[in-house]
């Protein structure tokens, strides 16, 4: 970089991204891919919580937030999974191997994962929800022994847009692992359920959450329940959870408001007292009870 | 420390500025309007009067700023260069409202992820306050509980008396720069105390209404649900202005501009809560889909929102939305309301 005296370098310009490389791209389904990262060494974080994610950037295109999917403290890799929704990530879809992505971040506070030590954990997304989420299964293996059961819920609209399909094979296969899939209308060669994934936390339900409704003695204070999805689908999944008065302080939602800087300056996430990309994007039930419902 | 500078040393004391750093003032523009603009001649200043429509913000904060440019390498890698600017600069003839606002502005960029851009622009900025005796009637700065005289947020404070001009330093920035200015100032005698009292008291006695923001601060939003806002967003056109002319508005929008295909710049520009596609979600959902929704972002991030964030009212009276609103939605009628159903509900 060039230094004069009218313009000053600052290290510490939270506007500027690095580049990384990708290492891997791959189609999940005909409009998601996911992109495999290789992060510099001087720009590895200090520290990584799932839930967070990056501002991924093209120069001369522009700026998207963007989930972590996994983040491999071993290897410094960064998995995105990225939907092709507009300007942005269509360009970002015509990368391929060897190419160069600009990333700010990690931003946002990441789920609370050190309160959930040695409980229950329950996912339910909807559609490409199911990003985020990733991260935390991943934490989950890694460190399973600290925790107790993982019970993975997803819907997707139809057969053709599961994403991750391959890993929820082997994630079924784990111990202590659940997996149950959903999609919204009957197919042709789908046995699997069919409806909401809202469906999977209704106790009528026939194939309802396992952890939540099946075991034996069901703790509700030992598990907690990670929500993510469009807010028509976490609004019906949190009015199941009071029908059965699931406390709201262990249901932890993950917000995607309009984003620009992701740092709590542009404005664009406001939702009252709170910058969505700085105090969240994953808030509490409880926390999400007394905020403006402008999310 | 505090000074005299008499009537007819002001030229004299302004072209001393002038020599220490870019000089920005209120002049008059062709239009016959006054305006904060980078100094030519200091003839040109115009210190009375009303305060300009355009505040000073935009000498920390831009309209339209870069963020860096690039240079595209062959593998779509991109170097970058970094464009901060921190050339020294006085801003001189802020009112108290307006040094409220670049405090309240300063203050927002400096929390968790400093704003480099607004920060490196205020540590060489010096702020020379100006205390005021021109209200308009949509001055309201005694509502929000600013006076016409408060000398937050300035390095030096200036006054206007009959026969002399008062000059009150206040921070090291304001001290460095006065004692580089030789022997205009003389020695301010005991009596100089009154001066800013008496102004204050003379120019809140000619502002037009003052509503007890203060007494409801931190409970506005118990507004939130009230048929307030419909009344007011039924006839406002969404067209921004009250936003872009807010001396505390910090919203931007950013994107990227290509010159070559190689060479291009990262830009931000302000932006306006009053634009439908702000929130606009990837997925289509808006959260603030109505014009209802939008008007009360706007009046609760002044009152409400950033009185959570930073304890403080990002409102500070300068009437300049009012002013500018070519519906003529007033700040003065909305508060009123706002303290009716604070204090005694809905009707
Ligand atoms: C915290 C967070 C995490 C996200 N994680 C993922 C993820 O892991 N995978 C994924 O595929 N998508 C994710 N998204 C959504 C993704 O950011 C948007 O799809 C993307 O910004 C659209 O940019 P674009 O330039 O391609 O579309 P554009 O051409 O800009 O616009 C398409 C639509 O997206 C809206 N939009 C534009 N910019 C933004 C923005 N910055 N934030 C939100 N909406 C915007 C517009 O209003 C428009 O309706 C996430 C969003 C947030 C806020
Ligand atoms: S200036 Fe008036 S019409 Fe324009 S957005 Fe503001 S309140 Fe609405
Ligand atoms: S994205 Fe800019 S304030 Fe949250």
């Amino acid at each position: 970089m060039e230094k004069n005296k009218k313009i000053p370098s600052s290290t510490n310009n939270p506007y500027l991204p690095f580049f990384a490389s990708i290492r891997e791209v791959g189609q999940q389904t005909s409009t998601v891919k996911h992109f495999l990262v290789d992060l510099p060494k001087e720009n590895y974080p200090e520290k990584f919580i799932p839930g967070q994610f990056y501002q991924l950037s093209i120069p001369g295109v522009g700026e998207a937030p963007i989930s972590v999917s996994d983040y491999d403290p071993i290897n410094h890799t960064l998995l995105f999974c990225i939907a092709k929704t507009g300007v942005v990530t269509s360009q970002i879809h015509t990368l391929q191997k060897g190419d160069y992505l600009g990333l700010r971040g990690p931003f946002g506070n990441g789920f609370p994962m050190d309160t959930f030590r040695g409980k229950n954990i329950v996912l339910v997304a909807g559609g490409i929800g199911l990003v985020p989420l990733r991260s935390v299964v991943e934490d989950y293996f890694r460190n399973q022994d600290q925790y107790g059961e993982l019970e993975i819920l997803f819907g997707a609209r139809n057969s053709q847009e599961i994403i991750y399909r391959e890993e929820m094979k082997q994630w079924r296969l784990k111990k202590k692992t659940t997996c149950k899939i959903t999609i919204d209308k009957p197919e042709k060669g789908w046995d699997g359920n069919v409806g909401f994934v809202c469906n999977l936390v209704d106790k009528s339900y026939c194939d309802c959450s396992e952890v939540l409704f099946h075991h034996t003695s069901p703790d509700q204070t030992n598990t907690v329940i990670l929500v993510v999805g469009p807010p028509v689908m976490f609004q019906s999944i949190l009015n199941n959870l009071s029908t059965i008065h699931f406390p709201d302080d262990l249901v932890y939602v993950s917000l995607e408001n309009h984003m620009k800087c992701g740092i709590g300056k542009c404005g664009h996430c406001n939702c009252g007292g709170k910058y969505v990309c700085q105090d969240g994007p994953i808030f509490s039930w409880k926390e999400l009870k007394t905020l403006e419902k402008e999310y | 420390m505090r000074k005299r500078l008499k009537i007819n040393n002001l030229q004299a004391f302004l072209q001393e500025l002038q020599k220490q750093a870019t000089l920005i003032a209120p002049v008059k523009t062709d239009a016959g309007e006054r305006e904060f603009r980078p100094v030519e001649q200091v003839a040109d200043i115009v210190l009375e009067g009303s305060n300009p429509l355009r505040s000073p913000k935009e000498y920390l904060f831009p309209q339209m700023e870069t963020l860096y440019t690039f240079h595209l390498q062959k593998d779509g890698k991109a170097t970058l260069k970094e464009t901060l600017h921190n050339e020294p600069q006085i801003i001189l003839g802020i009112r108290p409202c307006d040094l409220h606002a670049i405090a309240y502005v300063k203050e927002f960029y400096s929390t968790t992820h400093q704003d480099v851009y607004v920060l490196e622009k205020w540590k060489h900025t010096i702020l020379i306050g100006w205390a005021c005796q021109n209200p308009l009637n949509t001055c309201f700065c005694t509502s929000v509980g600013n006076s016409p005289v408060d000398s937050k947020g300035a390095d030096i404070m200036m006054a206007k008396t009959d026969s002399f001009y008062l000059v009150e330093v206040l921070t090291v920035k304001g001290k460095d720069l006065i004692e580089k200015i030789p022997s205009l100032l003389e020695d301010s005698p005991e009596a100089d105390n009154e001066v800013l009292p008496s102004i204050q008291k003379q120019t809140e006695s000619m502002i037009r209404e003052k509503v007890d923001l203060l007494s409801i601060k931190g409970r506005i939003d118990s507004a939130y649900s009230s048929s307030i806002w419909k009344s007011y967003s039924d006839v406002c056109i969404a067209c921004g202005a009250c936003t872009f002319n807010c001396p505390t508005c910090t919203c931007f929008d950013s994107a990227d501009l290509l010159e070559t295909c190689q060479d291009g710049c990262r830009y931000r520009t302000w932006d306006t809560c009053q634009n439908y596609a702000f929130t606009l979600h990837a997925s289509g959902h808006n959260p603030r889909a109505t014009r209802e929704a939008r008007l009360r972002q706007r009046v609760m991030h002044k009152y409400q929102y950033s009185v959570e964030q930073l304890g403080l009212f990002s409102c500070t009276g300068c009437g300049r939305c009012t002013r500018s609103c070519p519906v003529n939605i007033d700040m003065v009628s909305i508060i009123k309301d706002i303290k009716e159903v604070v204090d005694h509900g809905e009707e």
